[in-house]
């Protein structure tokens, strides 16, 4: 096992909220189920087990989260934004090992203002899509098509996914 | 330097600063990190509301009076924030009305709009009053970025 040790992010994550899926175009669709937390929130030591991941994730996906995490405390504290949610890294990356990611290229990954961990995949003339992870495992994702769909919801990572993969299909074929 | 100064106040006294912002004016985003650029494309990232202050901050180019003042006013800010601004993100102001009509079905009355706030700086608007969930807040964001052409510095 490797373990990345961290700086301890201490601040106080958000509310959770109530496990959601809303598609902005066909109306709410509420999913109840038991939530699990997984990870502990008050940890400063993030582990990962990088021969659980594929060569690609740990090689690419992995360095750039770490790089990102470094800055953001540089960086992005400096500034008064939020800094990385850790306990969002173990779960980005669970989500990332997914078959259906593995068939897409290499998402941009990044930091969003409140700390949740962001992949998007920008095509041509505006076309975007986008998922955010948080620590306590929120999904946020988004699909922007300039002449075309236009969805957005939430879910979270104990839900079932394959709801969450389904739209991605349905979106991007 | 002083005649610089003295140009740049009786300048802005000149200009009514509480004239309201038209559809057709052009809006510029300082962009301080190179990664909110890709493929000469702003992404979406590039207007996500700060979490200091909840609202995103614009530039109104056609109000200043001089390129050389314009260029001042983004050499202060980057200072003000201790990062130099890579590149800027330009639309014009009815982009927020397009996108509101475009997908933002969910807004209420008065959410997602463009406001002159001319609290630190002439000329500055923020993008505000967003609504407080996260997925709404992409889409927004995603659909606006389409809108923005990317300027180089």
């Amino acid at each position: 096992m490797t373990v990345l040790a961290l700086p301890l992010n201490d601040r106080d994550y958000m509310e959770r909220q109530a496990p959601t899926l809303r598609f902005s175009a066909t109306g709410s669709l509420s999913i109840n189920k038991t939530v699990n937390n997984t990870f502990d929130s008050d940890s400063q030591i993030i582990a990962c087990e990088p021969e659980s991941l594929s060569q690609k994730v740990e090689s690419n996906v992995f360095s750039s989260i770490y790089n990102l995490v470094l800055r953001s405390y540089s960086e992005l504290a400096e500034n008064e934004e939020e800094t990385v949610q850790l306990d969002a890294i173990p779960i980005f990356l669970e989500l990332l090992e997914r078959p259906l990611f593995q068939k897409f290229e290499e998402p941009d990954v990044s930091i969003d203002p409140d700390g949740e961990i962001n992949a998007e995949w920008l095509g041509e003339d505006g076309q975007s899509f986008t998922f955010s992870v948080g620590g306590k495992g929120r999904i946020i994702f988004s699909l922007y098509l300039p002449q075309g769909r236009k969805l957005c919801g939430e879910t979270r990572i104990e839900d079932d996914l394959e709801i969450f993969e389904d739209f991605i299909r349905s979106a991007i074929g | 330097m002083i005649w610089k100064y003295l140009k740049t106040l009786f300048g802005r006294q000149s200009v009514n600063t509480t004239k309201p912002i038209e559809s057709h004016e052009v809006c510029r985003r300082f962009l301080f990190d190179g990664k909110l650029v890709k493929r000469n494309q702003v992404k979406h990232q590039a207007f996500a509301p700060s979490k200091k202050t909840g609202n995103v901050s614009i530039f109104l180019k056609d109000r200043f009076l001089s390129e050389e003042d314009y260029q001042l006013t983004r050499k202060t800010v980057s200072n003000k924030r201790g990062r130099q601004c890579k590149a800027e993100g330009e639309f014009i102001a009815n982009a927020v009305d397009k996108v509101r009509n475009e997908v933002g079905y969910f807004l209420r009355e008065g959410q997602f709009v463009l406001e002159l706030d001319e609290t630190d700086f002439p000329h500055h608007a923020n993008l505000d009053k967003w609504p407080s969930d996260k997925p709404s807040q992409k889409q927004l964001q995603q659909a606006l970025a389409a809108k923005v052409s990317l300027i180089n510095l």
